[in-house]
């Protein structure tokens, strides 16, 4: 056998424990490492697919809208398919079509009014509709050639059909018609959201349509859709619009397809448009594209924070590694010295070196990868990663077997420097030093730049051609400053060390001066321990205070974001029904409150120019602060603070019986004889929880009109404002020949008389509106004590009176006058109301700060919002930071009961009920999205805790504090490994030192304690610099490395998450650890400390 | 095998019983074919003030013998009595007993502690006791003068010469005022002169402290300075 490998094997024998003891460091080292490297390569390859896979269908699906206008249906089916597919690519996907008809007329008395009707095929699902009655369609025609049809449960009621009769339709525009049979009838199940390809977004009627080509002149009831089978609408002019959707199955894809359909998504409308040709015209609808790279945002920034605690671990690692080297090496020196005294040249020495280097690293290499994949293997089988869908797959990945290939070459170099010193060269002491000179340096200036960027910059993430990226020196910024924090700390070690010296000359005793000069006077030593403590300390502490951040950050961003416990959105029903339905949610439950917001965005500016600005204005109830969330520092008393204008309370309002159907009324808009134009009148009706709600109906000037309303089946109602819109298009003459002449604008007396106001309930049954002026109802209380009445024109008020007559047998009179003016050269229109509460000058507002980047507005000046199509005068209270569920942006923050009225006496439309927020306890919380579930009401409903679950566990985010809490405790545990190897180096190096001790009288105990008294001082003095320098570093890099999920800087601003106690606490335990293994390692070594050590020349 | 030995008689020897004895003492290292019989029936008297020179070639036991003498060693049979005290049979709490306050050791390789300074070394010793510092000081101070390096007290051993070493150690081995000084080869590590200086030294203060001294060696001069010369050969005392 060749004398190199027959060294090594003689060593393999007869130095397994420190063999044994190197090569477990490495692993260990090396092995963390590569599960960081797993937990980065499953969150590129588990995570985005999971998370994809568990996106709303509404946010990936690729709807085509395709106007096919009678042209034959198969053809326009094909082409839409066919674009669609190319857009899709390999990505597999479920299809869903639906198609509706042209309009079919249905027999009537008045041949240019008749109803109309439209037929669907459409996915029978149950969350869509429900069979009421009947059967589906199950081919196009029965044996009679008759359209199998299934209606509208409504509209056979009304119609008065049956299953089995046959309904004579004709298409629109034509006089031939066809038969239809009844085959059953449905009713809507799904929420309305779902409905959104229906002409009558699965409203089923709408009693006001505009007959085709009138232009609104002629009105008209539609129904539908009535369900047929879809070879009912094969061939030609039988489909109007088909919708194609396709939902690709996401996480079932690879990523190159994703990244294929990403790609074509960006040209989906032209290539769409292209496959459809010049025959047909469509749209694509989708948002998919925005979803992936959304997507890949969080994983961009996952990746980011995984690889700034993987390359902090990494040098934990590699520095343990290293002292793991200087274990070996001190083992080596004497062995080195033998053999060259024997005649091995340096070149021989060396070579020994690199091949033992080799066949550790080698070994560690083929170890630790598949160790990593088992410890990933464990981490994933429960908690937060396995409920994310990560699993470890068959094999090593590639990034894995690489991290730990760079770990087995750090480890090589590791060991092979300090013995290439001690195996011939002569300089190796004084080249160490300015290595170690120069380093320090370096590590300074690299770890002070990376710093300076990373301020400057303000976050890892840079800006790339395919979005933001990692930068590497940003990423490896911590781990920089980390080593330069602790170079600089090693400096701390001898003033606290000459201290102790001189403490130590004036001791009595032998054990604790002894250690005291250790560390004093042997700086290699304390260097070691010093280095490997503080790097890992700091490596501990930085993880906890960045996990700590991250998650605060994170919880807060959702917080303000949310900005209640409870939200519905996107709410497709009507303002009092949802209402009633929120109300209901909350009743009886403890602590729990709801309140519907204004959530929207609209067009700001200076007073009385609103240009191409736009904020996001949030008006919640002021006056409960408590309900709102985002602010858990900064409570939201002092941004309401002066919101609700100072005006007296608001009366009380026409109450309604609580089951009112219909509001019955004779309406009319007197002016003087010869005034010509048209007039609006509406009455607006108020429930408990504050909504508006307003019934408009158009008439003529001076002609009395039979008006029904029918009201919601909720709570209790009020009537508190009555309106008249009024534009007059010719001023009688003797007005007008005055304004005329003189050029100045004269009065025009105006009148709104209400008459036989008075209520039908439901009990009446009074179906139709018609149907109620026949019953007999309760008259209205037309008390009108303290509303206040005014005309309100060209952004004037002029006062008004407001009168109520006691009921007469029919109903209740109401009657508002004013006068209006009349300029003949700028004919304004004009509004006479009466509201219950005395209306604001302006609405306060709240702005947040970032407004000055676009206009100058200051507390106390006017802005103007834009809302509802009506311009609404504002006046800035304050400019605050944040505004509740409105976190980014330029936002307005407003009392919504304030911002309602004004909108009304704008003339808009006051119902302004984009959302509902709930402020309850977590208990609370679920019983009230249990309650609105059992409502159907169509809302998406979201809660603030449900929103914080996952911004903590998504399969792509969770990887970050997976990385963190990894890399916290493997500090913890390599702090213990390199601090029991630079002990077990140390003692190596004295043992015969500490054997002459022995023999000179120091007992075991005695040398044991000084062995420990000299680790713990040094580990004392590394956990206190480290300490120090976790926090220095957390406060300065934790918050720049927080991100948002799409890698923006997250709002509200992150702060840092350090808890002192806490940090203590587990620096101290690992202190006590770190002493633990110091104390073991004496007790094994120094036992071995005997007689037979003093023997020269026994090395075993 | 022939045992030869030069004797002469020591100051105390007929006053006291032997400071040291050592009955029938075997000691082996290993076991089987790889067994080393380091020590085999040894048996010595050493009478106090006595300075016995153990010589003989390297390997033949005498660190051994003077390990087990100092209780650093244990042997496998027989029994080692120093000042009444059967060390063979002491525990650990009576060995740390014995050589803090009955034996002393000189190493060939001085074994001083390097980060401590001459005068810290000297204290070692004295540390153990907890003597106090005062006294310590003065007493480091005495045996630094005695051995010649009161000027020297600050520097390290690094900075110190072989002969100056071993001087050091031989002042921390009086810290103490052992009744017996255990060299073992003092001077191995030392020019001629210098280990003659050394000699002369250990000669001197055995008579000035009246300590009784085992030294191991090879060097002539100090077989000379002996007043009693042992012969160790493989492991087998062969002239007592």
């Amino acid at each position: 056998m060749p004398w190199r490998p027959r060294v090594l094997r003689g060593r393999l024998r007869d130095q397994a424990p420190v063999v044994l003891v190197v090569a477990l460091v490495a692993v260990t080292a090396t092995t963390l490492v590569g599960v960081l490297a797993g937990l980065l390569h499953l969150a590129q390859t588990d995570a985005v697919p999971a998370a994809l896979g568990q996106l709303a269908p509404e946010r990936v699906r690729l709807e085509a809208t395709v106007r096919v206008d009678g042209e034959d249906t198969d053809t326009a089916l094909s082409a839409t398919r066919d674009g669609l597919a190319r857009l899709t690519g390999d990505v597999p996907t479920t299809e869903e079509t639906w198609l509706t008809s042209p309009l079919y007329a249905l027999p009537a008395e008045v041949p240019a009014q008749p109803h109309l009707v439209y037929l669907s095929a459409l996915p029978h699902t149950d969350d869509l509709v429900e069979l009421v009655d009947g059967r589906w369609p199950q081919r196009a025609t029965d044996d009679a050639g008759r359209v199998e049809v299934n209606v509208p449960a409504l509209a056979a009621r009304e119609l008065g059909w049956q299953v089995g009769d046959q309904v004579d339709a004709r298409p629109w525009g034509t006089a031939a018609y066809g038969a239809w049979v009844v085959v059953g009838t449905h009713e809507r199940t799904g929420p309305r959201s779902s409905w959104s390809r229906d002409r009558l977004l699965g409203g089923v009627v709408d009693r006001g349509f505009s007959v085709p080509g009138t232009i609104g002149r002629e009105r008209t009831t539609l129904w539908g859709p009535a369900l047929v089978d879809a070879d009912a609408l094969r061939g030609t002019e039988r489909v109007h619009t088909a919708y194609v959707t396709v939902l690709p199955a996401l996480g079932d894809a690879s990523s190159e397809a994703v990244a294929a359909l990403r790609a074509q998504v960006r040209d989906g409308a032209a290539i769409l448009s292209e496959t459809l040709g010049a025959q047909f015209s469509g749209r694509l609808r989708t948002d998919v594209g925005a979803t992936i790279d959304a997507t890949w945002r969080e994983l961009v920034v996952t990746r980011a924070g995984v690889m700034t605690t993987g390359i902090l671990l990494a040098t934990l690692a590699a520095t343990v590694m290293l002292l793991a080297a200087r274990l070996l090496a001190e083992r080596r020196a004497t062995e080195s010295e033998l053999l060259a005294a024997r005649g091995a040249s340096p070149g021989q020495l060396r070579s020994v070196v690199v091949l033992e280097a080799a066949a550790l690293a080698g070994g560690t290499w083929l170890v630790a990868p598949w160790l990593g994949r088992a410890v990933l293997d464990a981490m994933t089988r429960s908690g937060a990663l396995a409920d994310a869908g990560y699993r470890v797959g068959a094999g090593v990945p590639a990034g894995v077997l690489l991290s730990c290939a760079v770990m087995a070459v750090v480890l090589a170099v590791a060991l092979c420097v300090p013995a290439w010193h001690t195996a011939g060269s002569s300089t190796g002491t004084s080249h160490a030093g300015l290595l170690r000179a120069g380093g320090d340096v370096a590590l300074l200036a690299l770890g002070g730049l990376a710093m300076w960027r990373l301020v400057v910059h303000g976050s890892p993430l840079v800006g790339g051609a395919d979005g933001p990226q990692a930068d590497p020196v940003l990423v490896a910024g911590p781990a920089l400053v980390t080593l330069a924090a602790a170079t600089v700390s090693l400096r701390l070690v001898a003033p606290v060390a000459r201290v102790a010296d001189v403490l130590a000359g004036r001791a009595r005793s032998l054990v604790v001066p002894l250690a005291a000069w250790q560390v004093a006077r042997r700086s290699s030593v304390a260097s070691g321990t010093v280095l490997v403590v503080v790097v890992a300390v700091v490596a501990g502490t930085f993880s906890a205070a960045f996990a700590g951040t991250w998650r605060t950050s994170q919880l807060a961003q959702v917080d303000l974001a949310t900005g209640t416990d409870l939200r519905l959105d996107d709410i497709a029903d009507a303002p009092l029904t949802v209402s009633a339905a929120a109300a209901a949610a909350v009743a009886g439950l403890p602590g729990a409150h709801g309140q519907p917001v204004v959530d929207r965005v609209v067009g700001i500016g200076r007073r009385g120019n609103v240009g191409g600005l736009s904020a996001r204005v949030v008006a919640v109830d002021v006056t409960r602060p408590q309900d709102l969330r985002g602010a858990p520092d900064r409570p939201w008393h002092g941004a309401l603070a002066g919101l609700a204008p100072d005006v007296p309370a608001a009366a009380a309002g026409l109450p309604l019986p609580v089951d009112t159907q219909w509001l019955v009324l004779d309406a009319e808009v007197d002016v003087p004889e010869g005034t010509e134009g048209r007039a609006s009148v509406s009455l607006t009706v108020e429930d408990d929880q504050g909504v508006l709600t307003t019934f408009r109906s158009g008439m003529p000037l001076r002609q009395s009109l039979a008006l029904e309303h029918e009201m919601p089946a909720v709570g209790p109602l009020r009537v508190v404002a009555v309106s008249a819109d009024v534009v007059v298009e010719a001023a009688p003459p003797e007005i007008a020949e005055v304004s005329y002449q003189r050029g100045i604008r004269q009065p025009l007396p105006l009148t709104l008389t209400l008459t036989d106001l008075r209520t039908v309930p439901r009990s009446a049954g009074a179906v139709r509106g018609a149907d109620a002026h026949t019953v007999e109802g309760t008259p209205v209380t037309p008390a009108t004590a303290g509303w206040d009445a005014a005309v309100l024109q060209d952004g004037a008020s002029v006062g008004a009176t407001a009168e109520g007559t006691p009921a007469d047998a029919r109903g209740a009179t109401l009657r508002l006058a004013g006068e209006m003016w009349i300029d003949v050269y700028r004919m304004m229109p004009a509004r006479l109301t009466a509201r219950a509460w005395t209306p604001a000058d302006h609405v306060p507002v709240a702005v947040t700060r970032s407004i000055l980047d676009d206009i100058d507005v200051y507390p106390g000046q006017a802005l103007t919002l834009a809302v509802d199509g009506v311009a609404v005068d504002a006046r800035v209270e304050r400019l605050v930071e944040h505004v509740p569920g409105a976190p980014r942006g330029v936002a307005v923050l407003a009392d919504r009961t304030t911002l309602a009225r004004a909108v009304l006496d704008a003339g808009g439309d006051p119902s302004l009920v984009d959302a509902w927020w709930v402020a309850a306890p977590d208990p609370a919380t679920a019983t009230v999205v249990q309650r609105l579930a059992e409502a159907h009401t169509d809302a998406d409903v979201s809660t603030r805790a449900g929103l914080r679950q996952a911004a903590l566990t998504g399969p792509v985010g969770v990887a970050v504090p997976a990385a963190l809490s990894l890399v916290a405790g493997s500090a913890a545990l390599l702090l213990l490994v390199g601090t029991g190897a630079v002990a077990a180096a140390a003692l190596r190096a004295r043992r015969l030192e500490l054997a002459r001790l022995q023999a000179l009288g120091a007992s075991r105990p005695g040398l044991v304690g000084g062995l420990l008294a000299e680790g713990a001082l040094l580990v004392v003095v590394g956990a206190a610099a480290g300490l120090a320098a976790g926090y220095g570093l957390s406060a300065v890099v934790a918050p720049l490395l927080t991100m948002s999920p799409d890698g923006r800087t997250p709002v509200p601003a992150p702060w840092l998450v350090w808890g002192w106690g806490a940090q203590t606490l587990r620096t101290l335990a690992v202190v006590l650890g770190a002493c633990g293994v110091v104390a073991l390692v004496a007790l094994v070594g120094v036992r071995r400390t005997s007689g037979a050590a003093l023997r020269m020349g026994d090395d075993r | 095998m022939t045992a030869t030995s030069t004797a002469r008689p020591g100051p105390d020897q007929a006053a006291d019983g032997p400071l040291v004895l050592v009955e029938h003492v075997d000691r082996t290292y290993g076991s089987g074919h790889a067994a080393v019989h380091a020590l085999q029936d040894v048996s010595l008297e050493v009478a106090p003030g006595e300075l016995v020179a153990l010589v003989g070639r390297s390997g033949s036991g005498k660190t051994t013998l003077l390990n087990t003498i100092g209780g650093l060693d244990r042997p496998d049979a027989g029994r080692v009595v120093v000042a009444g005290r059967e060390v063979s049979s002491l525990d650990e709490k009576g060995l740390v007993s014995l050589r803090r306050d009955v034996v002393a050791f000189v190493f060939q390789t001085f074994g001083l502690v390097p980060v401590l300074t001459a005068a810290e070394n000297v204290g070692v010793p004295l540390r153990m006791l907890r003597t106090p510092v005062a006294q310590r000081e003065a007493r480091v101070q005495l045996l630094l003068d005695l051995v010649g390096l009161g000027p020297h007290a600050q520097q390290r051993p690094g900075q110190l010469s072989g002969g100056q070493q071993q001087r050091v150690a031989i002042a921390r081995a009086l810290a103490n005022s052992p009744r017996l000084l255990i060299a073992d080869e003092p001077t191995g590590q030392l020019d001629s002169e210098t280990g003659r200086a050394v000699m002369a030294l250990i000669r001197a203060v055995v008579e000035a402290e009246g300590m009784t001294a085992i030294v191991s060696t090879h060097d002539p001069v100090m077989v000379a300075l002996a007043d009693r010369v042992v012969h160790l050969a493989d492991g087998r005392l062969v002239d007592a």
